[in-house]
């Protein structure tokens, strides 16, 4: 009787097979999303901030939605952490932006809620702002009340995954080692 | 802090015997930090300077002329043929392209009690320290459209221009100038970038990004490897026990047949 075992992959093969793909897809997403941790620098928010705060000449609705939200958000930033620009108050005036072409820059060198608020929330001092006195408008940026929440939780992710990933790997040799030993 | 201001004022008082080698200054940076702006200068106001010039009994008034820098090879006078101080606003002169245009007007500074810049911490003297101390040219948005301003016009500055300022002390009964500063240096407002020139490419990659790349491939190597180990030993062992299973099943067939 001829035994014609030869070069058809036993099951237990074409698991190993299946599992080394799914392992090689499960890097590929790891390694994808520990890259895009990158992509979030502060030349991106900068950017947008100029192109999308107080945009009044919007396209069309997307556009109109995007620049109410990005106004929305960094009106609320800058109340909330004391903070003005990415990097700086410097930022509204080193470059133009949709912001300065609704408002002048006599009466507003940077948004009004760069500068320290009463309770009531108005400006303490408006002159005292506009010229940058210590103590009347916020001199940081607003870049490290954005990047410190997101960098924790990012890089909790991040490493979680990993860790499964060799948590896999030794499940996976173990696997082959112990099927290669026993019969079938 | 408050002892570097108290030597500044002195410093102010010591000047009384410089003559007229005086210029105007730009605001303290200390105080002022965001100053020149794209449209606005903030001056300090001439503490002390025309003191030598000034009678008991008189009442003065000083203005404040600006221009832009290269209006001085067309005409920086700011007095005409009989002492009197020109008229000449922002509109007439183009924004000080043509010559001096009449910026401000304001009362001389009280050069012996000069306002204590420390006292800006305080929330309800801010504001007078602010007036008293400096002068904001630019700082009227609305007033080149208003046709019913009748004071002096204070319009914005233009972004990324040099400008030039005096001081003209004048007598206010008789409207003749008595004493004037020098042009100051030359100030430049600021200059825009557009953030379309923002480079939002990441640039070199993170450290653990490099990191997490190697290992994984590594592992997904060893895995590999692995395989093929396990599939080349697996073909070696199931040969030998096919033929030795072989070799057993055909040995009984001959005592099957003789019979």
């Amino acid at each position: 009787m001829e035994n014609n075992s030869r070069h058809t992959p036993s099951r237990k093969q074409t698991y190993i097979i299946l599992m080394l793909i799914t392992y090689a897809f499960e890097m590929a997403s790891c390694i994808t999303a520990a890259t895009q941790r990158d992509f979030l620098t502060p030349n991106l928010f900068l950017k947008q901030m100029l192109e999308r705060y107080n945009k009044s000449d919007t396209d069309n609705n997307n556009d109109k939605w995007m620049a109410e939200g990005v106004t929305k958000t960094w009106d609320e930033l800058m109340l909330q952490k004391h903070c003005c620009g990415v990097r700086g108050p410097s930022d509204w005036q080193e470059y133009t932006s949709t912001f300065r072409s609704s408002h002048k820059d006599a009466d507003f060198p940077w948004p009004r809620n760069c500068c320290v608020m009463d309770a009531q929330g108005s400006p303490v001092n408006l002159d005292g702002c506009k010229l940058g006195v210590p103590g009347y408008y916020n001199s940081n940026g607003c870049y490290d009340a954005i990047s410190g929440p997101m960098n924790t939780q990012a890089w909790g992710v991040a490493w979680f995954g990993f860790a499964i990933l060799c948590w896999t790997f030794f499940v996976l040799l173990g696997t082959m080692f112990y099927w290669s030993r026993i019969e079938y | 802090m408050s002892s570097s201001w108290v030597v500044l004022a002195f410093c102010c008082l010591g000047q009384l015997c410089a003559g007229n080698s005086l210029k105007p200054q730009i605001a303290a940076p200390q105080l002022a930090t965001n100053n020149p702006t794209l449209t606005t200068v903030a001056l300090e106001k001439p503490f002390c300077m025309f003191d030598s010039s000034l009678h008991p009994n008189k009442s003065y008034v000083i203005y404040l002329y600006a221009m832009k820098e290269t209006a001085s090879a067309i005409s920086s006078l700011v007095t005409d043929n009989s002492g009197k101080p020109l008229d000449s606003t922002f509109h007439q002169t183009s924004g000080g392209q043509l010559g001096p245009y009449k910026a401000a007007l304001f009362d001389v500074p009280n050069c012996a009690s000069p306002p204590k810049l420390a006292d800006v911490g305080d929330v309800n003297k801010v504001s007078d320290v602010l007036k008293q101390y400096l002068f904001r040219v630019g700082d009227d948005g609305t007033c080149l459209y208003d046709p019913n301003f009748l004071a002096v016009c204070n319009p914005p500055l233009a972004p990324d221009t040099t400008y030039r300022f005096k001081y003209v002390l004048l007598d206010s009964t008789e409207g003749i100038m008595k004493a004037q500063t020098l042009w100051s240096d030359p100030i430049k407002t600021r200059r825009v970038k557009i953030p379309l020139k923002i480079d939002t490419w990441p640039g070199r990659r993170s450290g653990d990004m490099i990191v997490i790349t190697s290992i994984l491939s590594v592992l997904v190597f060893l895995l590999l490897a692995g395989f093929l180990a396990s599939v080349g030993s697996k073909d070696s062992s199931a040969e030998t026990r096919c033929m030795s299973q072989t070799i057993q099943q055909s040995e009984p067939r001959p005592q099957l047949s003789s019979e």
